[in-house]
């Protein structure tokens, strides 16, 4: 189902209306938006139609970013190559934990600890450090289905 | 001529909010426009740094720097500092660093400052 529209004033951007797909049914929610590395956070996952979803699990999730330089070819015309270089932001997962979830409409919710010596949330220029808990299910046919809700670690 | 210093500190661990006090020895002497020691938050991965938090003395000397002498200096790291923290790819950490301007390239004398949580 198209769910994006052009029209004046209803425009929704291609990228919204993939994410809205995408978590259709799920949603999840930090209770708290600030927890210490050490603390608990809790998760809040709500899913409002059980129907066609399955494995349904929870995870927080720290996500680190660093930025690398890329080195490619480029071409200055059409036979002849040069080195060139760029500046790239990469990601790699720093911390996940995860937890089924009963496949049930309604709120449930999940517990985790945040390792005392995981990152805390930093965005910085060339290192940043992301966290999120992610809600996620699988589904039979079509699009597997994906929530998240950032919140901070402080340190 | 470049000068050449060394870097004292009073202590070797500091908590958010502390002072940080020191003495830059002038080793050899050198021309230099002006002297400053910079507390700093730095990133670093393996390709790039970048400065996030950048606290300057302001110039604790100005002009041609000659051996023997010292100058002293005081720097407070912040109440909310954040700690230092090493990961796979990159790295946060506090960094001292005392810097002669001169008209060349300039001298550094860098100290990684350890930062333990408040008592």
């Amino acid at each position: 189902m198209v769910e994006f529209s052009f029209g004046k004033g209803r425009e929704v951007h291609p990228l919204e209306a993939l994410r809205r797909r995408l978590t259709r049914g799920l949603e999840v929610a930090a209770s708290d938006q600030e927890v210490r590395r050490g603390e608990e956070v809790e998760a809040l996952v709500t899913i409002s139609s059980a129907r066609k979803l399955a494995d349904i699990e929870v995870g927080v999730v720290c996500t680190e970013y660093y930025d690398e330089l890329h080195t490619g070819r480029g071409y200055t015309d059409d036979t002849t190559s040069t080195p060139t270089t760029s500046r790239r932001t990469s990601d790699e997962v720093a911390h996940e934990t995860w937890s089924p979830v009963e496949t049930v409409s309604g709120v449930q919710s999940v517990r985790f600890t945040i390792p005392p010596d995981a990152p805390f949330s930093y965005h910085g220029e060339c290192l940043s450090f992301k966290w999120e808990l992610v809600a996620r299910a699988r589904r039979s046919r079509g699009l597997d289905r994906q929530a998240r809700s950032e919140f901070s670690v402080l340190p | 001529m470049s000068p050449r210093f060394q870097l004292e500190l009073d202590r070797e661990r500091y908590a958010p909010g502390e002072t940080i006090k020191g003495t830059i020895q002038v080793t050899e002497g050198g021309g230099s426009r002006a002297l400053e020691a910079i507390l700093e938050y730095k990133e670093e991965t393996a390709d790039y740094s970048e400065v996030a938090i950048s606290i300057p003395s302001g110039p604790l000397h100005e002009g041609e720097l000659t051996a023997g002498t010292s100058f002293e200096f005081e720097l407070a790291l912040p109440p909310d500092a954040l700690p230092s923290y090493k990961s796979r790819h990159g790295e946060l950490y506090w960094e001292l660093d005392v810097k002669s301007d001169e008209s060349g390239r300039d001298t550094h004398e860098r100290r990684r400052i350890e930062t333990v949580s408040p008592s």
